[in-house]
């Protein structure tokens, strides 16, 4: 019995995790190692080697798989390619270990068969993901990065599936697919091998929907992942991972909805725990599938991450006798997507392709590509898709760029924008290089434009079967070996010439053509031009009524370009010819999506003129536009209004781009001012100084906050640092005459500097040189940067207490070595009393203590200014004084309690009544080894994260405050989206490691004698009652807790 | 348990772009991981424990405190001394095991680390250890094995 028959008859049981059920073997190093005794690489938990070095323990868990009902096994290959196994130095094994994965399997299920001959069982040969991400860099700086690309993944894949092949699957099941260009290279390799072995075994393919955005990873929503992948001829496609059933319940749905192949879910035994754990019950987990096949929505249903064979064998029963799902058969429409789906219902009117991202066609567009400006040349594409482009027509055709590269740059780049990337994208180009290397790059389903049958039918049939392999549409020019179309007749013959051999010879599906009938341009002056129009509309007309399904594109503006320069007019005949075009069957246009003009609201005049071109109505037509477009002048429409500030002079928009914390512009816009300068160090004296004084007033004004201010600097600080290769040139290397220096340092011993890392940028912004000599700086540092870059204040920072000490011996280095500046103390335990009692006798020069950020630049500002500076320092030490002596006045007056009577007065914790405390479930130390930055998040207290940025107020309901909300707002976005990144990119690691270790009574202290020896607590409680009495009986901890060092015994567990 | 490892790279990538807004939300992120993974380990203990296993709180009432036992850390006010943080590191061979070092003044690097006891009673509480006298001092100092002066270093915030 094959597959496809037992599916028809009823639901398939998939089995359960290799990993969880290894993880019971508690195996160490040296099981995992086998006879790998010298591999230079950390082997435990490579769960896939054990097929070489404990194949009995696989088979053991396959047979328990068998035996609770498991149809299908899956073999132990998850991670079994090389680019995973790279973690373990193991690539030259992939090939054995797939090999061996697929035979363990193997004879395993023909075991159960020759047990039981009425049962089929099949083998389906696992593939995971690997563990790198086309479709995301790792390099939150360099979001074009990739760390790993589809032609590498397309290797590790034909390697890893030669070896499942060779031991004989009769399935392959890629899962867990969390980046769909991943995945896509996977089904890529497997028809590539195909093809090449002339053996061919079903396909299976899973999805991992990370979290109830119902969006992959790499942020596809369910339907955009199936027509990504529907192009490859699966078996079945579904859902595992990440989720449990109840989660996952929509999605899954969903997909029987939508996929025309038979569906699976394999959820996980629930969401996990705090721990990382599983704790939902076979009952529950089958509960819910049985649900889901009582509606209808599968056809296989197994079990992920925390289930077990008694979660399989109770999955199996709930199904038993409920009919499998029936296919749905879906219309023949052209489904794309980016992030999103985009279908071509016939409800969907035309379709707007943004044209702006085309080096030949905008020329600002290709200013920003070829100087390198991509962050720019990302913004032209943002503005299309926000102007209602519905998908975007990229184009790097240019001789003085490396096309491939460019191209691959920037639809990198445009993954990492989600604004962008939900639209599918059009990769545009007459080289045929470029389209492959476009098409390597994005994870949805887009358009290859363009291919024909230019070069003859062998090549015009290889490269359509080409992007049919990697998913995407075609855009089929009407061009053949004679020429480029230019008659109603030779567009129709040619297209329906490319209909045939692309749907009859090589199963092109017919909705998936785009014939574009060449719009050409007219008003040209020369006679055989100008029925250009209304021959690609009839042809237009009779290729949709001919070719079934097959869509018409154009690229509109080709139509005008007689009249470029003359925005009016062009508009106007991009719109007519639309308007008319789409009456007779017009899909899809490459227009500029952001500036089509309505139809109706052409001025009646114009068009008549134009109309009187485009439908060639009259011999005199040109003459009469052109004569009519002088009048009209050169027009063009103004910006959006939220670029309004583009308009002002360069001096306003650094000022507006500073205030903001704009960085889009800065490079154009110090760049122009440069020019404009002639020397870079008028600008930054100039506008640049200009914008950030009004930042420095508002925020002094309280009219700015932290956040805001932080940004403003950020733009000054590019500015800056732009212009600072020039004024080397300049020889002007003298720099800005800043207010003054300033020398910032975290104490030796101490390690925070958040505070003063804010206290340098706010001092930055406010024209003041920040020497920053960063965390642990010893004193002997402090003093010789000091004097050596003449700094005209030093700022002490501490965050722990024995900072305190090293302060005041800083202070008094300075002292002994005569400095002269001020000295400024911050910081979390640093206090105006403990400066002005401690810090300030140790050095005769002022010593002020800066409460926070914002105090700074008063501070600064007073210190700096001569005429300002005896009165403040006057004052300060009048402070200083009265605070020293309240200080020993009350220090005098205070009554110490002696030890012994302190002792006394403990308190009466009547211990009988209360709960004594339990015995913990080890005792012993445990590591938590990178642990996962996920699971940390919902334990995350937010609101001191805000206090960090002196907004004040408590999360969430900081958002709603009138004066602070909008800006917690704007941070709390800024922070979790480097929050998400941190976390996909794992660029922080979490590691832990705590015991339970028993107490040791404590013979100095009364209490721990007879009445409860374990309650180490107890000690706490008694100072508690009496802080004010201190410390009595807080003995060292080590003495009290582990005198006795056999508890440890050497135990040490790594957990997770 | 640390959360800082690999701050520093990811901060000199935000600096070398001048972008001092997100290293700063970056440290700040960091530290709040931290504080994260203390609490998570907190509720993992108690279950550990057996105390905690039936507690069904939300993240508002774990910041709240709501849970059973008390989380003191060296250097904060029920613990004041700094050098307990030895003691605790010599007891979980947290070097080797977390990679968390400790600095003369016994701050932990990298920043965002974070250290601490976690006591089950239900009656544990927090409290503030205020001044102390000589006598404290020295009784404190000869428990401890440090000599007076040295004892006066660390515990100097607490004498009057």
């Amino acid at each position: 019995m094959t597959i496809e028959q037992l599916l028809r008859n009823r639901i398939v049981i998939l089995d359960g995790p290799m990993g969880t059920m290894i993880q019971s073997f508690k195996l160490d190093e040296a099981s995992y190692r086998g006879h790998f005794k010298d591999h230079p690489a950390e082997l435990k938990g490579n769960n896939d080697l054990l097929n070489i070095t404990r194949p009995e323990i696989i088979t053991a868990i396959h047979d328990q798989y068998l035996e609770a009902g498991a149809d299908i096994l899956e073999t132990n290959t998850f991670n079994s390619n090389a680019i995973s196994m790279s973690d373990y130095k193991m690539e030259s094994l992939v090939y054995e270990l797939n090999l061996a994965g697929a035979k363990l399997a193997r004879n395993a299920a023909d075991a159960a068969m020759a047990a039981d001959p009425t049962r089929p069982r099949f083998v389906a040969g696992c593939v995971g993901p690997t563990n790198r991400t086309a479709s995301i860099s790792p390099d939150v700086n360099n979001p074009a990065f990739r760390s790993t690309t589809f032609d590498a993944l397309v290797n590790a894949y034909h390697e890893q599936m030669r070896g499942l092949m060779d031991g004989q699957v009769d399935l392959l099941l890629v899962e867990t697919v969390f980046d769909t260009i991943n995945a896509k290279a996977a089904l890529f390799a497997f028809e590539r091998y195909f093809e090449e072995s002339g053996r061919r075994v079903p396909v299976m393919v899973s999805v991992t929907i990370t979290d109830n955005s119902g969006r992959t990873l790499s942020g596809q929503t369910v339907e955009a992942f199936w027509n990504s992948i529907s192009h490859a001829s699966v078996l079945s496609v579904g859902i595992n991972c990440a989720l449990g059933g109840k989660q996952m319940r929509p999605y899954v749905q969903e997909l029987s909805r939508i996929a025309p192949v038979y569906t699976s879910c394999h959820p996980n035994a629930g969401l996990p725990n705090a721990f990382g754990g599983y704790d939902e019950t076979a009952a529950e987990t089958s509960a819910i599938l049985r649900d889901f096949a009582a509606n209808g929505w599968v056809n296989i249903v197994g079990g992920c991450c925390g289930t077990t064979p008694e979660h399989i064998r109770a999955i199996a029963e709930a199904v038993r006798g409920l009919k499998p799902r029936v296919l749905p058969r879906p219309e023949p429409y052209l489904r794309l997507s980016g992030l999103e789906p985009l279908t071509f219902r016939p409800d969907l009117s035309f379709v707007n392709i943004g044209e702006r991202t085309n080096v030949t066609g905008s020329p600002k567009f290709a200013k920003f590509i070829l100087a390198g400006q991509y962050e720019e040349a990302l913004s032209v594409a943002r503005d299309q898709v926000e102007g209602g482009a519905q998908i975007i027509d990229v184009c790097m055709d240019e001789a003085m760029l490396d096309s491939e590269a460019a191209m691959t740059r920037f639809l990198n780049l445009i993954a990492a924008e989600p604004d962008i990337a939900r639209v599918p994208v059009m990769i545009d180009s007459s080289k045929w290089s470029v389209i492959e290397a476009g098409l390597k790059c994005i994870q949805g389903k887009g358009i290859a434009n363009s291919i024909s049958l230019k070069e003859g039918e062998e090549i015009f049939k290889a490269r359509a079967r080409t992007i049919r392999r990697y998913g995407a549409a075609a855009v089929v020019m009407a061009f053949d070996e004679k020429g480029q179309a230019d008659t109603t007749e030779r567009r129709v013959e040619i297209c329906s010439r490319a209909y045939r051999i692309l749907t009859e010879d090589i199963g092109f599906p017919a909705q998936d053509i785009i014939f574009d009938p060449n719009v050409l341009t007219v008003a040209t002056g020369i006679e055989e031009h100008n029925n250009y129009a209304l021959a690609f509309i009839e042809a237009t007309r009779r290729i949709k009524a001919a070719l079934p399904l097959a869509k018409v594109s154009g690229g509109i503006s080709n139509i005008s370009f007689s009249f470029r320069g003359n925005n009016v007019v062009r508009d106007a005949m991009h719109s007519a010819f639309l308007y008319h075009a789409i009456r007779a069957g017009l899909d899809m246009g490459i227009v500029n999506a952001g500036q089509l003009a309505v139809y109706e609201e052409i001025p009646r005049d114009l068009l008549e003129l134009v109309e009187d071109i485009l439908l060639n109505r009259r011999p005199d037509a040109t003459e009469r536009l052109l004569a009519f477009a002088d009048s009209v002048g050169k027009k063009t429409k103004a910006e959006s209004r939220e670029n309004a500030w583009r308009e002002a002079s360069v001096e306003e928009r650094l000022k507006y781009a500073l205030i903001q914390g704009i960085v889009d512009y800065v490079e154009q816009d110090v760049e122009e001012a440069r020019l404009k300068y002639q020397k870079p160090l008028a600008v930054i004296e100039g506008p640049l100084m200009d914008g950030m004084n009004i930042v420095g007033d508002l925020f002094g004004a309280g009219k700015m906050f932290l956040p805001q201010v932080v940004k403003s600097a950020r733009v000054m600080k590019k500015a800056v640092a732009q212009l600072i290769p020039y004024m080397e040139t300049d020889k002007q290397t003298g720099g800005a005459a800043t207010q003054g220096k300033i020398l910032l340092a975290t104490v030796k011993g101490d390690v925070h500097d958040i505070g003063k890392k804010i206290v340098g940028v706010v001092l930055a912004c406010n024209n003041y040189e920040v020497i920053d000599l960063g965390v642990m700086a010893p004193s002997e540092k402090i003093l010789e940067a000091a004097r050596e870059r003449q700094v005209d204040i030093i700022g002490l920072s501490g965050l722990i207490t024995p900072s305190l000490d090293e302060m005041v011996y800083v202070a008094g280095e300075m002292q002994r070595q005569s400095l002269q500046m001020p000295l400024l103390i911050g910081g979390a335990t640093t206090s105006a009393i403990h400066t002005a009692v401690k810090i300030a006798p140790a050095y005769d020069r002022p010593v002020l203590h800066v409460l926070d950020a914002s105090r700074a630049v008063g501070v600064v500002n007073n210190l700096i200014n001569n005429e300002t500076r005896p009165a403040f320092a006057e004052r300060n030490r009048r402070e200083q004084d009265k605070a020293r002596e309240k200080y020993l006045a009350r220090r005098s007056e205070l009554a110490l309690l002696t030890l012994e009577e302190a002792r006394q007065r403990r308190p009466d914790l009547q211990w009988s009544r209360s709960e004594k405390p339990a015995a913990p479930s080890f005792l012993g130390i445990r590591v938590l080894e990178d642990y996962p930055l996920t699971a940390l998040v919902p334990f995350i207290d937010w609101s001191p994260f805000f206090h960090a940025w002196q907004l004040k107020g408590t999360y969430p309901r900081i958002f709603e405050d009138r004066i602070v909300g909008s800006k917690a707002i704007e941070l709390f976005q800024d922070g979790w989206g480097l929050l998400e990144s941190i976390v996909a990119d794992r660029s922080l690691r979490a590691r832990a490691v705590y015991g339970f270790c028993p107490h040791v009574p404590c013979r100095h202290s009364p209490y721990t004698a007879a009445a409860n020896p374990k309650g180490a607590q107890r000690i706490q409680l008694r100072a508690g009652r009496f802080h004010r009495s201190g410390i009595v009986g807080h003995s060292g901890l080590h003495r009290r807790i582990c005198r006795d060092d056999r508890w440890r015994t050497g135990r040490i567990v790594r957990a997770i | 348990m640390t959360t800082g490892g690999g701050l520093d790279e990811l901060c000199a990538r935000f600096e070398k772009e001048h972008d001092d807004y997100n290293s700063i939300i970056a440290k700040a992120l960091a530290d709040r991981f931290a504080e994260a993974f203390a609490e998570c380990l907190h509720k993992r203990v108690r279950e550990e424990w057996g105390y905690g296993r039936g507690e069904s709180l939300s993240v508002e009432d774990l910041i709240k405190e709501r849970y059973r036992g008390i989380r003191p850390a060296p250097g904060y006010p029920a613990m004041p001394d700094h050098t307990e943080k030895r003691t605790l590191f010599s007891l979980l061979e947290a070097e080797l095991n977390s990679g968390i070092q400790l600095t003369e003044n016994y701050a932990m690097i990298p920043a965002s680390s974070v250290c601490g006891l976690y006591f089950s009673h239900p009656v544990a509480q927090y409290f503030s250890v205020g001044k102390i006298g000589e006598d404290q001092l020295r009784d404190y100092s000869a428990r401890k094995g440090m000599d007076v002066a040295e004892g006066k270093r660390w515990l100097g915030p607490n004498l009057p």
